[in-house]
Parts: structure tokens; sequence; C-alpha cells
């Protein structure tokens, strides 16, 4: 038995007895290594059991209906609505009768008003079913009315992530703290499983998709598309090293984010002359050991001027490389 | 529950997952209340409590928007789980913390954060297969259908998870041997009498 045919078989409670013990002791025996690993592995166990089970939000079911509902607004609301408009009138009818008997109860059934029907008509007798309207109420809710029709899907289905879609331009502006420029160079080798910020592969992820831009306000929908459109309309190559500078931005906070967005309106906002030293001042820090990196960075008369988020997101950026 | 005209008895997940696909609340209250749990504390372990809500309900949204396209022939918690496992791969690996020892000597918290860090740092499927067995604690078999791998390629990755953890949790690991007090010897000579895989014994 190999180390590593040993690891497998420690990991997995049911395969460890495959086979009898015999082998495993032997080698645990022989091999301080995998004796070292057992032990390792039976602690990670326990670390990661420590303590009670953690246990969700009380609200959880709650803000679960939430978003169902909100998804498909405009049926699931709608049918909500319409379920309490005719349980209401179900009601009214039901009640209307009782009131207008105990209002005319004085006088003798022939001042119903002509044309109605009489009381006794449309009063409903305790043995009879209630009318067929009032089950309504008790209707299975749908949570998944509202699909999109076939071009929205597909309009969704082909958009890149969306948070990518919000910063890639951001990412084009911030050349100085990536290694190569936007424009025409060697391309990007692109990752086995494509890049992160490729358009939903997977039926969940496509379903995911689907959620999420049902519940996207139409203005929300058409700024995201025309951002896709920008992006499909620029050159191949400028759109592989776009999608492999996200690889480094997309595990930055929302905050962090922003503090790129409007560090890259501050450069924006220098004087050509200004630009261009700043940009080598940032592609000689970028070269540096990352542990000068940062100080380096924050002695610069520009970064100085930031603020402080500003100026930690570009840090984040300058040691991410 | 009438049985489905199959003549096949649901189990009771999956027949309210069918009865979710046509619309029926209550069976969603019932799937919530069994499954909810259980799926939180899979995310929990990656990462803080609001981060790992909001993953949860991902999973639950996504159980009800394909539960139309649920094979009933599938087990539930193996339909629930490949959700889930999308929902944590498709989480992005970020570092794992760096604390120093003696903030992790005096503080759970501490310790909690960097043990999440460390999980969440490991590669997609790794972590995948760390969480859905070590966590979930789905035997091998209904871990490879949810993640669409072979057992034995879960077991490896599982596997390189370990070795992964070992090594961004060294301060914890090293910390629980000086705990362990050193009675390694003993503890050597019982393993190697085939006390069991290290998960069997927890």
């Amino acid at each position: 038995m190999t180390c590593d045919e040993l690891r497998e078989r420690i990991v997995d409670p049911a395969s460890a007895s495959h086979g009898g013990h015999a082998p495993v002791v032997a080698h645990l025996e022989e091999c301080a290594a995998c004796r070292a690993a057992a032990r390792d592995y039976g602690a990670l166990d326990r670390l990661v059991r420590t303590g009670a089970p953690p246990t969700p939000p009380v609200d959880f079911e709650a803000h679960l209906r939430r978003r169902l509902s909100a998804a498909p607004r405009s049926t699931f609301s709608i049918a909500w609505l319409l379920a309490g408009s005719v349980a209401v009138l179900a009601l009214a009818a039901l009640a209307a009768p009782r009131l207008f008997r105990a209002r005319t109860s004085p006088g003798p059934p022939a001042s119903v008003t002509a044309g109605s029907p009489p009381a006794s008509a449309s009063a409903p007798s305790r043995e009879a079913l209630p009318p067929d309207i009032v089950a309504v109420r008790s209707a299975p809710i749908t949570f998944q009315t509202a699909a999109l029709g076939d071009g929205e899907k597909s309009e969704a289905a082909a958009l890149h992530d969306f948070d990518f879609l919000n910063s890639f331009r951001t990412l084009a502006r911030l050349d100085a703290f990536f290694p190569e420029p936007v424009g025409p160079r060697a391309p990007i080798p692109v990752p086995a499983a494509g890049f992160p910020s490729r358009p939903p592969g997977s039926p969940d992820a496509l379903a995911g998709r689907f959620l999420d831009w049902q519940r996207l306000a139409k203005t929300e929908r058409a700024r995201l598309s025309e951002l896709g459109q920008a992006f499909r309309n620029r050159p191949e190559e400028e759109r592989s090293l776009l999608e492999d500078r996200w690889i480094l931005v997309r595990v930055f906070s929302e905050d962090q984010r922003a503090g790129l967005r409007r560090l890259a309106s501050r450069i924006d906002d220098l004087d050509a002359r200004a630009h261009d030293r700043l940009e080598s001042e940032i592609r000689f820090i970028g070269r540096l050991p990352k542990e000068q990196r940062a100080s380096r960075w924050r002695a610069l008369p520009f970064a100085r001027s930031l603020t402080g988020q500003e100026s930690a997101s570009a840090e984040r950026l300058l040691l991410s490389r | 529950m009438a049985p489905p005209r199959g003549g096949i008895q649901l189990a009771p997940d999956s027949g309210d997952l069918l009865l979710v696909a046509a619309g029926d609340s209550a069976a969603l209250t019932r799937l919530v209340t069994r499954w909810c749990q259980p799926v939180y504390a899979f995310f929990e372990r990656t990462r803080e409590p609001s981060a790992a809500a909001e993953a949860a309900l991902v999973t639950f949204e996504r159980l009800v928007a394909t539960s139309a396209r649920y094979p009933p022939d599938l087990p539930f918690p193996s339909f629930l789980w490949r959700i889930a496992s999308n929902v944590v791969q498709e989480g992005t690996a970020g570092g794992v913390l760096e604390i120093p020892g003696p903030k992790l000597a005096e503080s759970a918290a501490a310790r909690t954060a960097l043990v999440r860090s460390a999980i969440a740092a490991l590669p997609a499927a790794e972590r995948a297969a760390f969480l859905l067995m070590r966590v979930a604690r789905l035997p091998v078999a209904p871990a490879a259908e949810a993640l669409g791998a072979s057992e034995t390629e879960i077991r490896r990755r599982l596997v390189r998870a370990f070795e992964l953890l070992r090594e961004s949790l060294a301060p914890l690991l090293e910390g629980a041997a000086d705990s362990a007090s050193r009675a390694a010897g003993a503890e050597a000579g019982a393993k190697a009498k085939g006390d069991g895989p290290p998960g069997a014994a927890s």
C-alpha cells in the first residue's frame, strides 16, 4: 500500500474498512509521515466540527419567501392580490344579504327593490356548500409563474458575470496596476474551466441567472445588456485581458471595487503629464517585492491625496499581483 | 401522502419537492424546516454567518426554481447537495487569514475565522468535496453523485483538501498537538491498531 492509497482510505470511513485494517496498520507502523498525517486529519476533523451546530437565522423562511415572491413579482403578488380581492368579494357576497335583511326586516318583503333577487334566494343556507369562489384562498401558491420569454432568457444567458460587467471599464482604466496594458498583445491563456466571468454554463448557473434577471428592474436589465454589448464589441485580446484582470479583482469587496472606480476617476482627472508620471511610478512599484509595495505606494504624493478607501483599494490591487 | 402513480413510495423530501414544483407552499415550509440547518451549516464553515445565510437562501431559491426538473428517482439529498455544491464552488477562493499566534490562543472567534478562511481558500473542487464529506457528512457515494465525479476522484480531492488544510491551519494543529500533551507515542500505537479513520472517530 502506498502513502496515497493509505490516505485515501483513512479519509473515507467506509473505504477504510474494506480489505481489512491489516495493510493500514502495517503501513502506519512503517511510515512516520502517514502517522503524522492521520493525526493531523483527525485534529482537522475536530477543528471543523468544533462548537455547537450553527443555527440559521430565525427568519430564514420568511426571507426566502420574500425573495421568491420578489422574483416573479408581477404574478406572485398579483395572485395574492387577486386571491385577497376575491376573498373580500366572497365575504361581501355572504354578508350583504344578512345586512340587507337586517336593515329591511321591519318592512315587508315586497319592499325589496325591483330587479334585485329576493334576499331569501341569494342568502346561502347553513347547509349549502360555500360558493366556489371562496376556495380560491386555498389555491396553491405559485413561485415560478413569471417565466421569462425566450428572447429575455437568451439575452440573460449570454451576459457575463454582472459584477464583471459593472467593473470591466474600470479595469481597462487602471492599466498601470496590471502587468500588461490593454491593447494588442500576446494572447492571454484561457484557464481550463474558462474565465470565471464567463456567461453561465451549467443548468443551475442558468437557473440562478434567470432568477437574478427576473429580479432586476427593466432599466437595470437594459443597462447590463448595454454593458454586455460594449464588452463584446471590444477586440478579442482585450476581452481576454480584462477577464484575466477580473480574476484578481473579483475577490475584492463591494467597497474596494467602489474604491477602484473612484481611483480610476481620480487618475483620469490628472493632466497628461502627471498621468504619465504616475503610471510609471505605479509600474515601478508593481515590480518591487511585495513587502515594499505598500510603503512605496503610500509615499506617493498622489496616494496621499486619496481617501482611505481609494488608497486601500489601490494597495490591495498592487499586492494582489 | 398517496403513493405516486408508478407505485413507488417517494421519500418525504422527494414528494415535497414535487409538491413545491406544483406550487404547494406548505411543502416548501417542510423542506426548509428539515434542510435549512444542514445547508446553512455547510456554508457557515466557509464564511461569516450573514454570508452563509445568503448562500443558503440562494441554494433554496435554486431548489425551488429547478424543482420542476427534479427527477423523482434521484435521491433528494443528491439533488439538494448538488445545488449547494455549485453555490459553494462559485464562491471565489480568497486568501487564508494571517492571525498572530497569541491572538489565536486567546480567541475562539479568531480560530473560527482562520478555519473558515482556510476552507474557503481551498480550490473549488476540493472545497466542495471537503464540505460535503466532512461538514454535511455525506458518504463518498452520494458526495460523488452530487459532484458528478467518481468515488476515487472524490477521495483524492478530499486528501488534497486535508493536505492543504494541514498547511494553512498548521498554527492550530500545533496548538492542538501541544494540548494533547504528547501522548503521541500511545496515540500512534492506537492508530496503528486500526482504531479507524479520523472521520469515523468523531
